[in-house]
């Protein structure tokens, strides 16, 4: 996501990471009870992954988090006046890069008056990779593995 | 430690499970999107997302360590 905000800056493209709560809290990286503590993760985190965006908190409780929907790991694009052009609900990198170019051709046609947006959803797809998840669990923690892990109900296939 | 229904100390995906079964109901595409007051990390100075948007097409990523 960083490589993305780099390559699309000369075409005046904010990229923000919102730091919300810890999504699996573990032994070594915990929920937070104060936003001094959140701070401190929020830091540990830029550190450990490399973000070279520009890191936001939310407030302790997460009301910005709530209002966008409240999961782990989303990606929204938004539009000058705050309009939405695109939501996620899992931040595929390779989706949302080709959503903004689409969304900034668009932007750009529309001003040129040859071109006219439309409504559209789709279920998009993304590569199932156990065992990169669980290594991204194993830096809170054990505690954060064995939650996700053993706990989780049996998946059903349709 | 103290612990909020937020901020759990414990990950319950049955308990989350409703956050994405709510996700596509709620701030469509083609709506504004809610400004909220941030903390820059870097800085510690409140950031508006809306001063964000209005400076450009922005991409809001939300994140955790996982």
């Amino acid at each position: 996501m960083d490589a993305i905000a780099d390559r699309f800056a000369d075409r005046a493209v904010r990229s923000v990471f919102v730091y919300t709560r810890e999504a699996h809290p573990g032994e070594i990286y915990r929920h937070h009870t104060s936003m001094e503590g959140k701070r401190e993760n929020a830091k540990a985190l830029r550190e450990v992954v490399g973000i070279t965006r520009q890191v936001l908190l939310d407030e302790i409780d997460g009301p910005a988090h709530k209002a966008y929907g409240q999961l782990p790991n989303m990606t929204w694009i938004l539009g000058r006046g705050g309009l939405i052009l695109y939501k996620s609900a899992w931040t595929d990198p390779e989706d949302v890069e080709d959503s903004l170019k689409r969304a900034l051709d668009g932007l750009e046609h529309r001003g040129a008056g040859d071109k006219l947006p439309f409504y559209s959803e789709r279920l998009s797809w993304r590569i199932r990779d156990d065992d990169k998840f669980r290594e991204l669990l194993a830096r809170c923690g054990p505690q954060a593995v064995s939650d996700f892990f053993d706990k989780r109900p049996k998946q059903r296939r349709a | 430690m103290a612990v909020s229904d937020y901020n759990y100390s414990v990950f319950d995906m049955m308990a989350e499970r409703p956050n994405f079964d709510g996700f596509s109901a709620n701030l469509h595409v083609g709506e504004r999107a809610p400004d909220f007051a941030l903390e820059d990390l870097k800085t510690g100075e409140t950031v508006n997302l809306k001063d964000v948007w209005s400076s450009g097409v922005t991409v809001v990523e939300f994140g955790s360590f996982t």
